[in-house]
């Protein structure tokens, strides 16, 4: 996560909280006042929970983990540049490998 | 639109019975991740001959899938050598019993194998880490918290619902938006899986299972299930082998690489 | 081999790549579905309204996604340019479903 999206995202859940907050202290406001009681949430608290929800749809995106190129050839040129070659162990192979010990230790094992 | 009688909730129902649930459900779903995390015990190394069994299947697929990428030469004798080896069963762990296929045995049994004993203990264990703590969760919220009313939906139900979403509240005329805590319990039991990937990253196993997810690695492991005929097995595998037909994907390599470079 | 598979072939596919990319939008739907469902409660929205919400929501992620992670380009970060719009629309439902509950009740004090 980045600064800015680590930002966006916090800004946004307090937006949040203010704006779940406002609407919860006007229904007890409604309950108390009981004149017009079907009003619906003020459109500052839409507004605001709109903008929140938006702002923290926004920084999620933007501070989500880089998408990697699904063709494999742009894919494994990626991992080369960073050291970490998907072939590496091909291309680390021993020079050398002692093939008669190896069968007879196969040999004894199917024994 | 038709109003329901209002009610109205007492806030401590809020405090004293949303949240607990809530935050218990939570916690045994945290718990739940870490108790399959330090009971997965690691796979058992098996011997030579038994990983080879088990192996040359996915030897010969591998064949048939990535043939394309060898020469036709090279292709045909790992065909042929595949083809001979399965027919003859030089793969098999067994080779007395191979011998003597002709006789009557008994069906295996998978018990008796080691790897699917292991495969069933396994299984065995996943089942109980999800099993135990629903069937707590559940009775401890009948006996806790049932017989009144604790939210109300915001989204209507057809009155199917009602005796389910509405157990232990002896009122007929009640809209079935309003609801009892077992349909909290079952909301979070479907909803809290966001909240495990938040909380303990998207490849947790808080979910119990739940997902599809947290099955598919058992079954995709092996494609081998104890207790089948693996000869049965090799001898498809030869056919399907049989059946391939090569095709060398470097054939025409010079002129691609010259149109790719545009010379 | 036909032409289609035999392009497959010539240009594979990572599968890790694709993996790694479903996870990423299934990480991001699943955050943000649970946000909509308290944005949604707080709204005190019900019934269709809500579910309303949910797709049009998950809609305006997969705008930004399309802008901000694919930055207009699907095909190079998934099989086929629909996967970002369509890919794992479902899998926050439930997670929605669960905060707007709470949520409703819990602003409707």
């Amino acid at each position: 996560m980045s600064f800015v999206s680590t930002t966006v995202t916090v800004l946004s859940l307090l937006l949040l909280f203010h704006a779940g907050y406002s609407a919860y202290e006007f229904s007890h406001y409604l309950k108390h006042l009981t004149v017009n009681s079907d009003a619906t949430v003020p459109l500052d608290i839409i507004a605001e929970t709109i903008v929140a929800t938006a702002l923290f749809a926004f920084g999620q995106v933007l501070g989500a983990k880089q998408l990697e190129p699904v063709s494999f050839a742009k894919w494994a040129k990626g991992l080369e540049r960073e050291g970490k070659s998907p072939f590496a162990f091909l291309e680390r192979r021993p020079g050398y490998m002692n093939v008669t010990k190896l069968r007879d230790e196969y040999a004894s094992a199917k024994k | 639109m038709v109003t329901a009688p209002d009610l109205v909730l007492d806030p401590s129902l809020r405090d004293w019975v949303l949240f607990p649930i809530l935050l218990v459900m939570i916690l045994v779903g945290i718990l739940r991740h870490y108790i399959t995390l330090l009971l997965q015990s690691p796979p058992k190394q098996q011997d030579v001959l038994a990983i080879r069994e088990q192996q040359s299947l996915a030897r010969g697929a591998s064949l048939r899938s990535n043939g394309k990428v060898i020469p036709p030469s090279s292709f045909q004798s790992r065909k042929a050598y595949l083809i001979q080896s399965f027919k003859d069963g030089i793969f098999l762990k067994d080779q007395e019993a191979f011998k003597n296929k002709d006789e009557p045995k008994a069906p295996a049994n998978p018990l008796a194998e080691p790897g699917g004993m292991d495969q069933m203990i396994n299984m065995l264990k996943g089942n109980m880490v999800m099993i135990v703590p629903q069937t707590l969760l559940m009775s401890w919220i009948n006996f806790f918290f049932s017989g009144f009313i604790l939210m109300k939906l915001p989204f209507p139900l057809t009155i199917r619902f009602k005796s389910i979403l509405q157990s232990g509240v002896a009122t007929r005329d009640l809209d079935v938006r309003w609801v009892s805590s077992m349909s909290w319990y079952f909301l979070n039991l479907f909803g809290l899986r966001s909240v495990y990937d938040i909380l303990l990253g998207s490849n947790n196993s808080a979910g119990g299972g739940m997902d599809m997810a947290g099955m598919n690695p058992g079954m995709m492991a092996g494609g081998f299930q104890p207790g089948q005929d693996i000869y049965k097995l090799y001898l498809s595998e030869a056919e399907n082998i049989e059946l391939t037909t090569h095709e060398y994907l470097l054939e025409d390599i010079e002129d691609r690489i010259l149109e790719k470079y545009q010379l | 081999m036909d032409e289609k598979e035999r392009k497959q072939a010539i240009y594979p596919l990572s599968t890790e790549s694709l993996q790694q990319n479903g996870k990423t939008v299934y990480y991001i739907r699943s955050v943000t579905s649970t946000i909509f469902g308290v944005s949604a409660g707080i709204l005190g929205l019900e019934s269709y309204y809500g579910f309303l919400f949910y797709f049009g929501g998950t809609a305006f992620v997969s705008l930004l996604m399309f802008l901000l992670l694919a930055r207009g380009q699907p095909t190079e970060y998934f099989t086929s340019a629909k996967d970002i719009w369509t890919g794992n629309t479902l899998a926050g439902l439930s997670s929605f479903v669960l905060t707007w509950t709470l949520f409703y009740g819990l602003v409707d004090a």
